[in-house]
């Protein structure tokens, strides 16, 4: 579906200093994205590219290697810059917990929490 | 929030929120018995084990520990206990007569002569009647400090970590404040967000008992071969837009709100004190639903995305979804995504369903029969 730049697609912040909001509809590339929890609600936004519903869209640039926040806390690191309106998803974001080598090769003993 | 909800206050000082007469079988031998004779009964639950001997270790102090809180529930007014172990019927039935208040029987095949009829026409008899004296029993008055509630998530999507979980923290982090006890688990839920748990532990060794849970069931796992921290998030929880397991976690224990954890419970034990609790079990309703009921939970918050039929059969199960449009749910929370209200005007919606379900409202669990209690399992079997 062309955007006719009147639609606005919606996106809620889980935490109001989050750095990406959360789209509630799929959003095509160039639509307009409407942060629905900001004060006034007039924080919006354009999209980069497509995203899909439930999927993160960065709100302001980020830079690679940025502890980003969701719901006020850290769920990983950018692994490349990220500028605002882009796609925040695996491909772009990587687990600080996740492991590295498959758990029974890792040499870490349980109850560390790694 | 409504402050009180009418309850029935039990010998052992807990207050239900339901009048039930309990038929329980305590053989797996019985179970399709006690569930004939009772199924058709007004007044009257049904529920076992489909277990009886072949159990060790770990499985047998879970499974004695269910039977017995699933016995003296609070939800019930009185048990019948159907057994093929008499023996062993007996001496769980002296154990609960230890709190005396709660008529406790017990039928036996071996009393009726291996007759599986006999049975039950002696079950039936004897539920009939004691839901004639439980008739008896009133409602009465009680703050929401009464209360012991658990929560759950299951069936997830987008909507459970910005709406619907938020707002069952929300609600959590109220009851708490009136004093009332609040249940979580699904352990191998915490896995990633262990640290966010770990600093609302209100003593070190509770902080370490944080971490400790979820790497016991990660070393059970990787004995059995699976890693839970590869392919974590999985294929449908990346196409729903979680990128990393930290922020899976974290969508779910946002559902525990913000206050002090008093400590980390076994599996199906019951809470020493009011306060939030957390426990060990496993994350799969059925059996996670029955840890909370054994444990005392009187009713159940369980948050959904798309639907969810999970329910214990003693403690009403409410879902709560921000789904517009989602089957089976109590209490609908999408107007905090679509319409932009507030968490704290959802958590109202949800915490007058709860104290109306708590006062007798029935929940949609119970209106389409789908309670259930299951046993945890963990591990071999003889």
């Amino acid at each position: 579906m062309a955007d006719d730049g009147r639609t606005e697609t919606l996106a809620r912040r889980a935490h109001p200093r989050d750095p990406v909001a959360i789209l509630l509809r799929d959003v095509p590339a160039g639509g307009r994205v409407r942060v629905q929890d900001a004060p006034d609600g007039a924080e919006t936004l354009q999209a980069r590219e497509a995203i899909p519903r439930g999927h993160k869209i960065a709100l302001r640039d980020l830079p690679a290697g940025t502890a980003l926040r969701k719901h006020g806390e850290i769920i990983g690191e950018t692994t490349r810059a990220i500028p605002a309106g882009a796609h925040v998803h695996v491909h772009n974001l990587a687990s600080r917990r996740a492991r590295a080598e498959p758990a029974h090769l890792s040499t870490s003993t349980p109850g560390d929490p790694s | 929030m409504t402050a009180t909800f009418r309850g029935f206050r039990r010998a052992d000082g807990r207050v239900g929120v339901r009048n039930h007469v309990l038929v329980l079988s305590l053989t797996g031998l019985t179970g399709p018995i006690a569930a004939r004779a009772a199924r058709d009964l007004d007044g009257v639950v049904v529920a076992g084990t489909p277990y009886g001997s072949s159990h060790m270790g770990l499985d047998r102090i879970v499974h004695e520990r269910v039977l017995r809180g699933l016995a003296c529930h609070p939800n019930c007014a009185a048990t019948v206990l159907v057994s093929g172990n008499p023996k062993h019927a007996r001496s769980f039935a002296e154990d609960l007569a230890r709190v005396p208040g709660r008529p406790v029987h017990v039928l036996t095949l071996n009393d009726h002569g291996e007759d599986s009829t006999a049975l039950a026409r002696a079950i039936e008899t004897t539920a009939r009647g004691l839901v004639d004296t439980a008739a008896r029993n009133a409602r009465n008055p009680f703050g929401a400090g009464a209360l012991t509630v658990a929560i759950k998530d299951g069936r997830s999507d987008y909507s459970i970590g910005i709406a619907g979980n938020p707002v069952l923290g929300a609600v959590v982090d109220r009851l708490i404040d009136a004093g009332a006890t609040v249940l979580f688990g699904e352990t191998t839920e915490w896995i990633g967000a262990e640290h966010l748990l770990a600093v609302r532990a209100a003593t070190p060794r509770v902080a370490e008992a944080l971490y400790a849970a979820p790497a016991k069931r990660e070393a059970w796992a990787v004995a059995n071969g699976l890693d839970l921290l590869d392919n974590n998030p999985g294929p449908t929880n990346i196409a729903g837009g979680l990128s990393t397991i930290e922020e899976k976690a974290l969508g779910g224990v946002i559902k525990t709100g913000t206050r002090p954890i008093q400590g980390v419970l076994e599996t199906a034990a019951t809470p020493p004190g009011p306060g939030l609790w957390a426990m060990d079990t496993p994350s799969y309703a059925p059996e996670c639903l029955t840890s909370f009921a054994a444990a005392g939970a009187a009713l159940i918050l369980f948050t959904t995305g798309a639907g969810n039929p999970a329910a214990s059969l003693l403690a009403p199960t409410l879902k709560i979804s921000a789904r517009q449009g989602a089957p089976g749910i109590d209490v609908d929370v999408s107007a905090c995504l679509e319409a932009g209200a507030e968490i704290g005007v959802m958590a109202d919606r949800v915490t007058d369903r709860l104290m109306a379900v708590a006062s007798g409202a029935p929940a949609l669990c119970e209106t389409l029969g789908l309670g259930q209690e299951a046993m945890p399992r963990h591990g071999p079997t003889l």
